[in-house]
């Protein structure tokens, strides 16, 4: 039995052991009895196990909750341990931390200075890498060293699961595929996981599905919604007649068949490929439910970078609004944002009464403070406008977090400073996704929810190369699970 | 000496124990500024009296204290100046088991390039900018204004942590003190070897405890026990706690377990280790330490020689030599001296400034005349001649014996050995004077050596002593110059010179061996002649007798006893008027040092 014989390679006494672990199928289970066992055999030494996000940090931290000899952290806040131990030169100190570089760093001193591996191979005698096909190649080479040190590397992965964001090119995508691919061949030992625990007691069937599912989309087939559909599984067909590019709306028959989903107050998970959608998955069902904003932030980040590089008002007004357009609905160019650019621009000069004024107030606190001060005040009045002004109530803000890490940067002497500070804090900040959320899938990689809900599943979100996010999305399903299909627009890879 | 230069090849040897690369004391005591690359191994210290070798030990023992409880005082800032604080500083290289990493807080190392601890920064393709140096790390204890102190590990990025008590317990330290009361580390201390070895965390709480048991009262008298019943009454009249009994508890500051100690048995009873002598008391400390884990810990002896019999320092000495652990080693005593091999042998000179004598010739003399090491002022002659010569010169011109003056007469073997030996002295500012010949060559090196050492350098202007003496004889002293008082060596001296009359006279004939026949025959060569035979010159020899010819010399003045005749005769023959002049900035020179510095035997 593949557990058993998982269980086994773990503890043996080989280099090193990779698992191949499909999502939900006791890999975190065996990496928490593997801890509790051989933790208290390392002496000084301590057991490692490293993740790619604090979430996962949080998982196995729960798992292992009161051994001793054991650490749990993202492999990004160990090369960052190395990176900071050693700082590479020319390096600003403060700075918002670059992981790329940070590992880039890393990687190349421990390769060129082994003592600093040595020293890392005893201080953790074993390292657990979960999650491991989501490593770069540097954090891999940061892996290797280690292992080469005489560090015992214990690497779960699942290629299934590694998905990219937006600009990651094809090139990438296959140095990654055979680098891991490379990795496993290498290993002393490789086996893998097929058990499907996460869906005993009432989802077996969903969870045989899944794995099959998994097993013929990794094959470069579809998935099958044909035949009869396992238990918890539904298909509601529906077509997406958004106008907008990415938006979500559906006519009043089709949304009725969904209702039933959406209904009561049990956990749901609602997932879609892009932000954009999620956005208007959002407005679809009445801001009923939160989005689940992560652990990490994209709209911030650009604000802080285009503020840097800002040397007038109307510059700091253009990325005021690109961000309020990233994580709010409803502030456009047409109602909003063009008045708001021109009369930062003309300083507020002229004369302006009604919704036209209250833009001009806004665009004011541009103009007196053309810096992140400047547009934290913004953000505040537009946050009173949207509550309190029936001008603004067309406007949403879809990401709160985000929206007030934004205020509060206004209070920091250095904005990047000030961000490093928050994604620092937001990194530490164990958050849990709300009991009913709206997600992207890649903010939902590593969640599981008893319900979830995938939507729209066609051709414009499900392309022949989205394979593996498909999977991603149906395996965080563990007890009921429906996808919104459309007919007149089908997905390449879905199999009607 | 192979092992040695294997050592000096690589600094950093593959060794279990810490090991201190580099030392650096700022404003510590006398120390200014103090700066020392200690070598893996044994290092012996030596140096003049209040030169500072016991500050380095003790510096080394602050750094390394085992024990939060060190205090400082102001005297242990320099000219008790407390304001710009003091600190003592290594780099030091820990085995690879060292908890370091894998305390709470992982320590970085830095990288060892020889000379100092670097940051590893370049990571770009291709081949390393430089060759990758061992790991170090870098320590300190610095003492401030206020008498505090703050123990420091300082990382690649400028932070830095705190140097735990543990992590420097760990690294070990044992100290064989030259302090007769230390038996710190036959007791059960904080930190000291014995609690390392035994290193029984609970056992402090566990004999509380059975002591506590322990009922004083009834062990008392009467009158003791009436005292306390009263004592008992008065307690409960006035709501103090009361029910009182005896026990034994620890104050503050001192623990039970500081009370026991190592006991042997001795006939028929049990003594404490400590009451035995001090040679042993140190043997025992190292022995204790030794046994402990790695069993190579950081090791200071002071004065090694303390206590022990000459057979006993050799032991010592050479386990010490032998063993794993760095050890910094200071001696006065010659046994001591030669049995340190392998060894790296440090000068430490009145200004702070430390030099290694690591040259063959310095390592040759270690083991041939320890004592040059060990004087106040040592007088190197060039060869036996010299060395006798200057002694008897010495003993007519200054009336103080030269031994008392705690200078030591050698012998440099040799007018290049000397001036290597001499060159490396002067470096370390070794207390140095010199007596030597002029071979023609090497003439920059001397001229150096001699704005150096000023007139506590002889050099003869040209020639050997024998040439420079025996030109001012008398023509009709120089039968006395050749008779040997003890009238052994006359014949064989006057052969030397028939040997070589027939040389130059082949048709010469000797009727008899006897100084008017060779006279006769040398008529007004016959100086020359004997300057050619007491110099052991070989020129004009048949090839089969060069050799020969060399080893005239020894039937003349070429030993020490020969020296101190030629002296002897330079006086009584009246040959020492004409060379004096040239001697006597050396003699003013020594007799100078002798005024300014008091008898060792006065310095108590």
């Amino acid at each position: 039995m593949a557990d058993a014989a998982v269980a086994a390679a773990l503890r043996s006494t080989a280099k090193s052991v990779v698992v191949e672990a499909p999502g939900g199928c006791g890999k975190t289970f065996q990496g928490a009895a593997f801890a509790a066992d051989v933790s208290p055999t390392l002496g000084t030494g301590r057991l490692l196990i490293l993740t790619h996000t604090h979430a996962a940090c949080d998982v196995f931290g729960d798992r292992t909750k009161g051994l001793s000899g054991l650490e749990i952290r993202t492999i990004d806040s160990l090369i960052g341990q190395i990176a900071e131990a050693y700082p590479e030169p020319g390096l600003s100190a403060g700075a918002l931390p670059d992981y790329d570089r940070n590992s880039r760093w890393a990687a190349g001193l421990l390769k060129r200075r082994p003592f600093i591996a040595d020293m890392l191979a005893r201080r953790y005698p074993i390292v657990v890498c979960d999650e491991h096909q989501d490593a770069s190649a540097e954090q891999h080479a940061v892996i290797e060293a280690l292992h080469g040190a005489g560090a015992r590397v214990r690497a779960f992965f699942d290629p299934m699961q590694r998905i990219y964001g937006a600009g990651a090119t094809e090139a990438q995508g296959q140095a990654d595929d055979s680098r891991l691919a490379a990795f496993r061949a290498a290993a002393d030992i490789a086996e893998s996981l097929d058990v499907p625990h996460r869906w005993t007691g009432g989802g077996e069937e969903l969870g045989d599905w899944i794995l099959q599912s998994r097993a013929s989309l990794a094959a470069g087939g579809k998935l099958r919604l044909m035949g009869k559909l396992p238990r918890g599984l539904k298909v509601v067909f529906a077509d997406n007649i958004a106008q907008r590019n990415l938006g979500f709306q559906l006519d009043a028959q089709d949304r009725r068949s969904l209702d039933p989903a959406f209904k009561g107050v049990q956990p749901l998970l609602v997932l879609s490929h892009h932000n954009d959608t999620v956005q208007a998955i959002r407005a679809f069902l009445g801001r009923s439910m939160p989005i689940w904003e992560g652990h990490t932030r994209s709209a911030l980040p650009t604000l802080v970078q285009s503020l840097a590089a800002c040397d007038d008002a109307a510059a700091v007004a253009k990325a005021a609004v690109a961000f309020v357009q990233g994580v709010c609905t409803g502030f456009s160019d047409s109602q909003f944002a063009t008045r708001f650019r021109d009369e930062v621009a003309s300083g507020c000069a002229k004369p302006a009464w009604g919704k036209p004024a209250l833009i001009q107030s806004l665009a004011r606190r541009i103009v007196e403070q053309p810096n992140h001060a400047g547009v934290s005040a913004f953000l505040q009045d537009l946050q009173r406008a949207t509550k309190f002004q029936a001008e603004f109530a067309s406007v949403h803000i879809d990401y709160p977090r985000e929206f007030w890490e934004a205020v509060r940067l206004g209070a920091a002497t250095d904005p990047q400073v000030g961000l490093a500070e928050q994604s620092r804090h937001n990194a530490h900040t164990r958050r849990l996704p709300p009991l009913r959320a709206v997600s992207s899938i890649h903010k939902a990689k590593g969640l599981e929810a008893p319900n979830v809900v995938i939507m729209p599943c066609d051709g414009t979100t499900f392309r022949e190369k989205d394979r593996r996010l498909l999977y991603v999305a149906i395996s965080r399903a563990s007890r009921n699970l429906t996808l919104v299909v459309s007919r007149s627009n089908p997905s390449p890879i879905i199999e009607l | 000496m192979y092992a040695k230069m294997n050592k000096e090849a690589n600094t950093l040897v593959d060794v279990a124990g810490a090991t201190i690369l580099r030392l650096k004391i700022e404003r510590y005591r006398a120390f200014q500024k103090f700066d020392w690359f200690p070598k893996a191994g044994l290092n012996v210290i030596l140096g003049g009296g209040d030169a500072g070798k016991t500050t380095i030990l003790e510096a080394i023992a602050l750094l390394l204290n085992p024990s939060n409880a060190a205090l400082v005082s102001d005297s242990d800032y320099w000219r008790r100046q407390r304001k710009d604080g003091f600190f003592i500083g290594a780099v030091i290289s820990l085995p690879p088991d060292s908890s370091i990493a894998t305390q709470s807080r992982p320590a970085f190392p830095w990288e060892w390039d020889g000379r100092q601890a670097r940051k590893p920064q370049e990571s770009d393709e291709g081949e390393p900018a430089r060759p990758v140096g061992p790991p170090v790390y870098k320590i300190s204890v610095s003492g401030s204004e206020e008498l505090d102190l703050t123990y420091a590990i300082h990382n690649p990025n400028d932070t830095t942590d705190i140097f735990s008590s543990t992590l420097r317990r760990e690294i070990g330290l044992v100290r064989l003190g030259g302090d007769d009361r230390n038996d710190r580390d036959l007791r059960l201390v904080q930190g000291s070897a014995l609690d390392r070895l035994l290193s029984d965390k609970a056992l402090r709480s566990r004999l509380t405890s059975t002591f506590s048991d322990v009922d004083v009262k009834a062990e008392l008298q009467t009158e003791g026990q009436e005292a306390m019943k009263q004592l008992n009454e008065t307690f409960g009249e006035r709501a103090l706690p009361h029910d009182l009994g005896l026990g034994l508890s620890a104050g503050q500051g001192q623990s039970i377990s500081a009370l026991i100690g190592l006991t042997a048995a001795i006939e028929e009873s049990r003594l404490p280790l400590s009451s035995w002598g001090s040679g042993t008391r140190r043997l025992a400390s190292l022995a204790v330490a030794q046994a402990y884990r790695s069993g190579c810990p950081i090791t200071l002896v002071d004065e090694a020689e303390r206590g022990l019999e000459p057979y006993r320092q050799r032991k010592l000495v050479s386990e010490l030599a032998a063993g794993p652990s760095q050890v910094v080693m200071t001696t006065h005593s010659a046994p001591a001296l030669v049995a340190a091999e392998p060894a790296t042998i440090w000068y430490l000179s009145q200004g702070h400034v430390i030099a290694e004598l690591s040259s063959p010739r310095s390592i040759q003399l270690q083991k041939r005349d320890p004592e040059a090491f060990l004087s106040r002022l040592t007088l190197v002659g060039e060869g036996p001649t010299e060395v006798g010569f200057v002694t008897e010169m010495l003993q007519r011109e200054i009336s103080t014996d030269l031994l008392d003056l705690g200078v030591r007469l050698c012998d440099g073997q040799g007018n290049t050995f000397t001036l290597e030996l001499l060159e490396e002295f002067a470096k370390a500012k070794l207390g140095l004077a010199a007596f030597v010949d002029c071979e023609g060559d090497n003439t920059t090196r001397w001229k150096n050596l001699k704005s150096a050492m000023g007139d506590l350098l002889f050099q003869w202007p040209s020639g050997c002593t024998e040439a420079n003496v025996i030109a001012h004889i008398c023509d009709d002293k120089l039968e006395a110059l050749l008779f040997d008082p003890d009238d052994i060596l006359t014949q064989p001296r006057l052969a030397t010179l028939v040997e070589r009359l027939k040389v130059l006279e082949s048709t010469a004939e000797f009727p008899k061996h006897d100084f008017a026949t060779v006279k006769a025959v040398a008529g007004n060569r016959l100086r020359a002649l004997i300057i050619a035979a007491a110099s052991g010159d070989s020129e004009g020899a048949p090839e089969k007798e060069a050799k020969t010819w060399k080893k005239h010399g020894k039937r003349w003045f070429k030993s020490l006893e020969g020296g101190r005749e030629l002296a002897d005769k330079a006086y009584v023959l009246g040959a020492m008027v004409k060379v004096k002049p040239q001697l006597q900035p050396l003699i003013d020179a020594l007799t100078a040092l002798t005024a300014r510095t008091p008898k060792a035997t006065e310095n108590g």
